[in-house]
């Protein structure tokens, strides 16, 4: 049976690959919020550690943009870009 | 405690108009060019967008003004936490579907704009070790300013 990709799966692989690209493992998690079409993506890596918030956002931005269509991007919340010690308990 | 401050609700104009003096007061922390005002440059910025995003939400869902005496479902009664109760600006842009498509619609990189600032600011700066620099605040009230007209 052919395997299903969703949009999360997806992006979520790009993620990954571009980041990787980039130097940097991550790992991605990405939940649908409630009540919407919408995803919220949070990125966690230590390499963050490194750089700023708004380089971070940058970064990840860059990757999404060009795996994402102008449609695809209206479904992305938000992208959260942290390293492991920055998640909340 | 005085009552000078104390919490009111505020109307959308009003709103707007606390807006334009929290920006006010950021800029001119930032006027001072030393990274020890950079966090509070930064604060006053996002709560600068707090107040337009939420001046939108109030404008969208106009029973939000009122004292609603009346039992609110679960719905409304997030909702009326995240207008008032709460200052996550991810919460408050979930729910303007149509700012962020007008956005999108008259340039894809506003709403990104929007969103990477909604990520970066969070209501804990005020209690954060961290130390943002100078140019860290800079390109963060630069986003603001091109921001702000389509906000308003």
């Amino acid at each position: 049976m052919a395997k299903v990709v969703t949009f999360a799966s997806r992006l979520r692989d790009e993620l990954i690959q571009g980041l990787k690209t980039a130097g940097i493992d991550a790992t991605i998690d990405i939940e649908r919020v409630q009540g919407t079409k919408l995803h919220r993506v949070f990125v966690v890596a230590d390499a963050f550690a490194k750089l700023r918030p708004a380089e971070r956002q940058d970064l990840v931005w860059r990757i999404a943009d060009q795996a994402l269509s102008p449609d695809e991007r209206l479904q992305i919340s938000m992208i959260f870009t942290v390293t492991k010690s920055e998640l909340p308990d | 405690m005085s009552s000078v401050f104390a919490k009111q609700r505020l109307t959308p104009a009003q709103a707007r108009t606390v807006s334009d003096r929290r920006r006010a007061d950021a800029n001119a922390l930032q006027a001072l060019k030393q990274n020890r005002h950079a966090n509070g440059a930064m604060y006053l910025g996002g709560i600068a967008v707090e107040l337009l995003l939420k001046a939108l939400l109030l404008e969208s869902h106009p029973w939000l003004q009122k004292n609603v005496t009346s039992a609110l479902d679960s719905r409304q009664r997030r909702l009326r936490d995240v207008c008032y109760r709460w200052h996550d600006l991810e919460a408050v842009l979930e729910r303007l579907p149509q700012l962020a498509a007008r956005l999108e619609a008259a340039n894809p990189r506003l709403l990104q704009g929007l969103k990477k600032l909604c990520a970066e600011w969070t209501i804990h700066i005020r209690y954060s070790t961290y130390q943002a620099t100078h140019a860290e605040s800079a390109a963060f009230l630069d986003r603001l300013k091109e921001l702000v007209p389509w906000l308003k």
